[in-house]
């Protein structure tokens, strides 16, 4: 599996990014201690074009990481399923990666969350002349850097516990799980018919919140923004468990089955590509307006593109937020559509 | 710094295959006023020319439009600012395949909202500068002198804020001098900050240039 082209082509998207974020990075600590808006001598002028580039090379890496991110969870999701035995969705493909594949994962959505941070703080930048964000994105995207590395080791390391792995016993595991104390500890508190509530009686909330965030984004500040973002990680919690508890038995047409990869075979229509990257859209556009409502309260002379930021950020909030609600509630519907009552 | 009009901040420019060319130029040409830079061929005129245009960017220092320091902006900015500027290059740089109308209809490209209006002040330029009948030939069918006034033409199509002329009578014969000196006046009247540079002495001798600089060894003097 390690020679599949998807693998090969994660390698080569990461080692491009990582090659444009080195030379990006260097940029950057060489021009930021010396940042001297107000000086006009030859050695700013150069420091300034040197930004221009940086901020280029970090939209690229910033692309390529997204497009990395997608290579591997088709590959987790479909194409690698085939080439590890026992496996019959991406749960068996993640058990043969070891810890090492749900951490390049984590670490790779953390990775792309921060490089998007800093592509909105550009971004709002880009529409001043004059550059007053410089320092912010500048410091921004090298923070991101750790974890960009962290996630390609990770990467390496999954890729080398796939070799040795043996047969994987796939959404097996997951019936284990629910059968150990603990997940029936867990199942008896919190029932499948809670997390649909959660996560479909949160979708009016998010509808409103976005809605307004959208219509008068310039009386939204980063306390609201900032608890908001908060919430809808958590309501994106809540959400994924209700796509494993309520929506995956309809698309399946089984009476339980809590296997959030299975989502992502062709079989279900690779429904999981849909609703997963619509919760990633939502968390994404929770930072976002979180990040310019906080840009706008601190630097007042870019603050009128900061706050047309937090609005669009609030527009995208509850498209996605509405469109992930129709996703995930259709095969529910659906279903009772067709045969008249629930599954349970 | 803070007058209408183009302004240079210690501008100097160094030309990568090395030489100082330009070396901290201080200047102001304000709007409503034609100014003239003169000076040796290869003193540099048409670099300065270019770097008001923010067409290059400078080593150190800075050009200020109407109080704002454009050519520290960023590239969108820069570009967003240079739809107020109509350039008549040393070489023309007209477009061989398009005939002389879409030539001077070109930097109105991204502004097609006005298109008719547009269409209208382009042959009426061209009228003006004895070219009429010539709107459907290509540039490379002309002579220079018609060359140049068609760059004019599309230097002033738009009414644009700044106007910046290089060597923009190299081509032309006496009696055409007065038509182009009278196009400067008018943009003039009407607000407009003109730049010319030219080592035309007839150019020198017209009553048009209420300011007068001398382009030598990098530095920009005015003359009395
Ligand atoms: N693109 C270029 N690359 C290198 N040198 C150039 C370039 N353009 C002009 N030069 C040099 O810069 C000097 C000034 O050129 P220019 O500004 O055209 O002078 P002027 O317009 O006063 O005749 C000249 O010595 C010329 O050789
Ligand atoms: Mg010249």
């Amino acid at each position: 599996m390690t020679g599949h082209p998807l693998v090969l082509a994660i390698w080569l998207l990461d080692l491009t990014a990582g090659a444009i974020y080195l030379a990006a990075g260097l940029r950057l600590l060489a021009l930021l201690p010396r940042w001297l808006p107000e000086q006009s001598d030859r050695d700013q002028l150069v420091r300034e074009r040197s930004l221009a580039l940086v901020i280029y090379q970090g939209r690229w890496v910033l692309g390529l990481q997204i497009v990395a991110l997608a290579a591997l969870v088709v590959g987790i999701g479909n194409s690698w399923v085939a080439h590890v035995p026992g496996a019959m969705c991406g749960t068996g493909v993640l058990q043969a990666l070891g810890p090492a594949g749900p951490q390049t994962l984590l670490l790779r959505l953390l990775t792309i969350l921060l490089l998007y941070c800093w592509q909105v703080v550009a971004a709002i930048d880009d529409q001043r002349p004059d550059m007053p964000l410089a320092l912010v994105h500048g410091r921004l995207l090298l923070l991101a850097a750790p974890l960009f590395l962290f996630a390609t080791w990770r990467f390496g390391q999954a890729m080398g516990a796939v070799q040795s792995q043996g047969p994987v016993s796939c959404c097996a595991v997951l019936y284990a799980q629910a059968a150990s104390p603990g997940g029936q500890a867990m199942g008896a508190m919190i029932s499948a018919r809670t997390w649909a509530a959660l996560c479909f009686g949160g979708v009016p909330p998010i509808i409103v919140w976005g809605w307004f965030q959208w219509r008068r984004p310039g009386r939204i500040g980063p306390l609201s923004t900032g608890l908001a973002a908060g919430l809808l990680l958590l309501w994106i919690g809540g959400a994924v468990m209700a796509l494993k508890t309520t929506t995956a038995p309809y698309l399946l047409e089984v009476l339980a089955h809590p296997c959030p990869w299975c989502l992502f075979l062709r079989e279900q229509g690779r429904a999981g590509f849909a609703l997963f990257g619509l919760l990633a859209i939502v968390a994404a556009e929770g930072a976002a307006g979180f990040t310019s409502a906080l840009i706008g309260r601190r630097h007042p002379t870019a603050a009128a593109p900061a706050v047309a930021r937090v609005g669009l950020a609030g527009r995208r909030l509850w498209l996605a937020g509405l469109l992930f609600a129709i996703l995930a509630a259709a095969p529910v519907l659906l279903w009772r559509l067709r045969f008249g009552g629930w599954l349970r | 710094m803070n007058a209408a009009g183009l302004a240079c901040r210690a501008l100097t420019f160094e030309r990568s295959t090395g030489g100082r060319l330009l070396d901290g130029i201080e200047a102001a040409f304000p709007c409503g006023r034609a100014c003239l830079i003169t000076g040796a061929t290869g003193a540099g005129k048409s670099t300065l020319l270019h770097l008001l245009a923010g067409l290059l960017g400078p080593t150190s220092g800075e050009v200020w439009a109407d109080g704002q320091p454009v050519s520290r902006w960023s590239a969108p900015h820069r570009e967003r600012w240079r739809q107020m500027v109509g350039i008549v290059f040393q070489h023309l740089h007209l477009l061989n395949d398009v005939t002389l109308l879409e030539n001077v209809l070109l930097p109105c490209v991204p502004r097609p909202e006005r298109w008719p209006a547009v269409l209208g002040e382009a042959r009426q330029l061209l009228e003006r500068l004895g070219l009429g009948a010539l709107e459907e030939v290509t540039p490379a069918r002309l002579s220079g002198g018609e060359r140049q006034r068609a760059a004019l033409a599309r230097a002033l199509i738009g009414q644009p804020r700044f106007l910046l002329l290089d060597e923009p009578s190299a081509f032309q014969d006496d009696g055409r001098i007065e038509g182009v000196l009278g196009l400067l006046e008018e943009a003039t009247g009407q607000g407009g900050c003109v730049v010319v540079c030219s080592h035309d002495p007839r150019l020198a001798a017209a009553d048009l240039f209420q300011s007068r600089y001398r382009l030598a060894h990098g530095r920009l003097e005015r003359c009395p």
